[in-house]
């Protein structure tokens, strides 16, 4: 009986053995990791702070009556004044939520749904994440007016340009910190003075600043903040908002249960990730200053190294108001999905890890005016806390080595060094 | 009645800790600093991960050297930054078994 299924299973090109099958490496080594954006690799400081909650504090962190909850409780709490504490906040404004797609939603649909219909305009940025873009595109499908700004060439958005598209039913601007893709950073402070003076609600997706850059929400007059845990080596499935309470920021809730988290996110707190978000946010408000001048100065070697050794490279965003952790750079003659595939001992990006599955130019070097060609050899390399400077080193090597190889194979950079004007052929097929 | 109980880990992986144990009476030295440099970078050179290996070892050697550089005379920040070092010491260590216990592919070059 046994051997006539295991052949079955052989034979079978839907056999779930080999669907599901991890055994075996597609390649034989580890990559270097350079996807920082995408996801960072959980602390062990983090882990060793969330075992205990695993193990034998597993308690429901609502159960008032015993001590197994009050230790769940006693757990979320001092991750609450830890979050908080990062970004000048009080703890009783942090919600929990499941990620920062999950705080984008509630803050974009709450506040919209409980201002519908007094007011019924949102201004957001077209280099926004697919979570922003989806849910305002749902909003407009309701009935309401979204505006998405355009970004200057490095970037940026343009403060005149969100003046101008201010209107007297705007209810909320949702502008993100740092880009996930080019890593710019935003005016946070002008564009939260802007909104203050004219009483409409301030939202940012900061998942990528977070704990990278410092925050003031009070200082930015920030009203609504998304964060997420496993862009600070944190675990994966943890995230928060922040949700102003003077002057009060009233929003629906998308969620209905119990009433947990102020109402606003009911449904069990899940307290051992939580407490691992808390611990991350800990360990990056200690360790912010010396990671920051660590990830820049391995970011301007990595620059520097590659536009000495290879011509043709663009530095896709703002060279200063960025987070240097971020590098999107653009080869000239050298498609992006090949030179991916040559940088096998490298896990990077191509484009955002939740758009990478099309096969589309990034919306986001769409916006910066990127043409499609440099859009399409776009590599977006990321850097954290755990990258070494031998990293650095073996992956300018290894990239120098792949691009040359690429372009040496290309025959319109061929072209391109005969001297052909590009612009002045004719493309058409006889 | 405190709600928040102790989160620290009371039962302590540290083995042959009689000049590590925190000290709460006399005054730190720089000798005992020195030493717990000395075993934080030793374990932390334990981790069978590369990048968290390379980090740990440079980040005990940047916050010791950048402590004993500033000839601290306060002994109540002296004992709390050791008593900091101390516990990170039994994070590293705990940390150490699990990396072990679920071991990972090597890098191209670390072959």
């Amino acid at each position: 009986m046994l051997s006539i299924s295991k052949i079955a299973i052989k034979k079978s090109p839907l056999s779930l053995s080999s669907y599901f099958s991890n055994t075996k490496p597609r390649y034989k080594f580890r990559s270097h990791y350079f996807d920082f954006q995408a996801t960072s690799p959980t602390d062990p400081r983090v882990l060793d702070k969330m075992l205990p909650y695993m193990i034998t504090k597993q308690g429901n962190a609502h159960s008032k009556t015993h001590m197994h909850g009050w230790e769940a409780e006693g757990g979320v709490e001092e991750a609450r004044a830890h979050v908080s504490d990062l970004i000048h906040a009080d703890p009783k404004e942090i919600i929990f939520t499941s990620g920062a797609t999950e705080s984008n939603n509630i803050a974009i649909k709450g506040v919209m749904n409980f201002l519908n219909p007094m007011k019924k305009h949102v201004i957001t940025s077209q280099i926004e994440h697919k979570c922003v873009l989806e849910s305002c595109k749902l909003l407009e499908s309701k009935g309401f007016d979204v505006t998405y700004l355009p970004v200057q060439r490095n970037g940026i958005i343009d403060i005149g340009e969100l003046k101008k598209a201010i209107r007297p039913d705007t209810g909320l601007v949702s502008i993100m910190g740092v880009n996930n893709e080019i890593g710019v950073l935003q005016p946070l402070k002008e564009i939260g003075n802007l909104c203050r003076s004219n009483k409409i609600k301030f939202h940012t997706d900061c998942a990528q600043m977070f704990g990278k850059l410092p925050i003031d929400v009070n200082d930015m007059k920030i009203d609504l903040m998304s964060i997420s845990g496993h862009k600070i080596y944190g675990p994966k499935g943890v995230g928060a908002l922040y949700v102003r309470r003077r002057p009060r920021v009233r929003l629906l809730a998308l969620q209905s249960g119990g009433g947990q988290e102020r109402g606003i996110r009911s449904g069990t707190l899940p307290s051992p990730i939580i407490v691992g978000l808390g611990e991350a946010a800990r360990i990056a408000k200690s360790e912010m200053e010396r990671d920051n001048r660590r990830i820049k100065k391995l970011a301007d070697k990595l620059i520097s190294q590659v536009m000495e050794k290879i011509p043709l490279v663009q530095l896709n965003g703002d060279k200063e108001k960025r987070y240097h952790g971020c590098v999107n750079l653009s080869f000239a003659f050298a498609e992006g999905e090949s030179l991916l595939m040559n940088l096998k001992d490298f896990a990077l990006s191509s484009g955002s890890a939740c758009t990478s599955a099309s096969l589309e130019p990034s919306y986001v070097l769409r916006a910066l005016g990127v043409p499609d060609e440099y859009a399409h050899s776009s590599l977006r390399i990321g850097l954290g806390r755990f990258t070494t400077e031998k990293e650095i080193d073996f992956f300018v090597e290894t990239l120098v080595t792949s691009v040359e190889r690429l372009r040496e194979m290309s025959p319109l950079y061929d072209m391109y060094l005969e001297g052909v004007d590009f612009t002045k052929i004719n493309w058409s097929h006889d | 009645m405190s709600l928040t109980l102790s989160t620290q880990n009371t039962f302590s992986f540290v083995q042959n800790t009689t000049t590590l144990l925190k000290n709460h009476f006399s005054k730190i030295t720089t000798k005992q600093l020195a030493q717990l440099k000395k075993t934080t970078v030793e374990e932390a050179s334990k981790f069978t991960n590369y990048n968290f290996r390379e980090y740990f070892k440079e980040r005990a050697n940047d916050l010791f050297d950048e402590f004993i550089s500033k000839n601290e005379t306060n002994e109540e920040l002296v004992k709390q930054f050791y008593d900091d070092r101390l516990s990170e010491l039994e994070v590293i260590k705990r940390q150490v078994l699990i990396g072990k216990l679920y071991p990972e592919q090597k890098f191209v070059k670390e072959n």
